[in-house]
């Protein structure tokens, strides 16, 4: 008999806690590009402009290599084969897409100054 | 060369594909409500086959962005059935109230805010005005992608795999996102710039599909 549980016969099995994975990195990589997007749209001077944009292309460029490196764990942790090369294929895959997502709001703040420049 | 005849022709292309394997999943190994999803894909992908034609044919131009708008809200109509499958008085109450906005939509569409797409360097600009871009992209946030998470959810819901949840649900929602994009673009290296994303993001979930089909038990 369990002595917690005095009606439950079967023995009770720990609970597995999973780890979650730390998002803090991701929270301050998004949060310091939207600092950025903001100064871009409100800044006047097309060379700090420009520079910014490099800047949060960077960034985009970090978040996707971090991207793939993190779907590329994912899918070294998994055994079988079919999902594994489908993780390996999304983080390359989703890897490019956000850095040209990023690229593309950089992009977005750069043309908004030089047409509508505050 | 015609770019957006090609651009488009291939994205087309490329939805229907995916719709069709989708569908053919969803019969197979998923509920069967989830074929509502696959239609809204093959709606969407009339649409650009339509914009495709339309980029050879300029005087099609102004018809056939109205009649991509039309088939994006049909579209967007079947993705309320996945959305709201759960509660059918809901589903119905909100398929009459997307039939009704849609019908609205149309009308304000032909009478104030008339399409002005051109052609530019081979490419196919919408020139879409701000409300009406806004609108599009809200049916995007607050229907496609919701619908697109409801459907990843459902297809890895029986896939015992670590990582593959997230997966799914990160190429449904990156891919809206990128629709998103392609519709609020209006210059031509950003326009073939989320073509290129366009396509990554489909060919992520034709692939997606593909191990879905394996990965998962028969239904029936």
């Amino acid at each position: 008999m369990n002595e917690i549980f005095p009606n439950q016969t079967e023995p009770v099995t720990p609970v597995q806690t999973q780890v979650k994975p730390s998002y803090k990195v991701h929270n301050w990589i998004a949060l310091i590009y939207v600092i950025l997007l903001a100064i871009t749209f409100f800044n006047n001077d097309e060379g700090v402009a420009n520079i910014l944009f490099f800047i949060m292309a960077g960034f985009g460029l970090v978040a996707g290599i971090g991207f793939i490196i993190r779907m590329f764990k994912v899918g070294h942790s998994v055994q079988n084969s079919l999902a594994r090369v489908f993780l390996y294929f999304v983080g390359i895959g989703g890897g490019i897409v956000i850095f040209i997502i990023a690229g593309f709001v950089a992009l977005i703040g750069v043309l908004k100054h030089i047409h509508f420049g505050f | 060369m015609n770019l957006a005849f090609i651009g488009f022709f291939i994205t087309g292309a490329v939805f229907a594909i995916y719709a069709y394997t989708f569908y053919s999943l969803a019969e197979k190994k998923l509920p069967v409500f989830l074929k509502n999803y696959a239609f809204a894909y093959f709606a969407l992908a009339l649409a650009f086959l339509i914009w495709a034609f339309a980029a050879l044919n300029n005087n099609f131009l102004v018809n056939s962005v109205i009649i991509g708008n039309i088939l994006l809200l049909l579209g967007s109509i079947f993705l309320l059935n996945v959305l709201f499958n759960n509660n059918k008085n809901i589903r119905i109450l909100s398929i009459v109230v997307g039939i009704i906005l849609s019908l609205a939509f149309i009308w304000m569409r032909l009478n104030y805010y008339q399409p002005t797409p051109f052609m530019s360097d081979g490419v196919l600009i919408f020139n879409t005005q701000k409300i009406i871009s806004i609108i599009l992209s809200s049916i995007f946030v607050f229907i496609w992608l919701p619908a697109n998470l409801v459907a990843a959810k459902k297809v890895t819901a029986n896939i015992p795999i670590q990582g593959m949840s997230f997966a799914y649900s990160f190429i449904y929602g990156i891919s809206t996102i990128a629709a998103i994009f392609f519709i609020a673009f209006k210059t031509v290296p950003m326009v073939i710039t989320s073509f290129v994303t366009l396509g990554i993001c489909f060919a992520m979930l034709i692939y997606s599909n593909y191990v879905a089909s394996k990965l998962l038990p028969n239904q029936k």
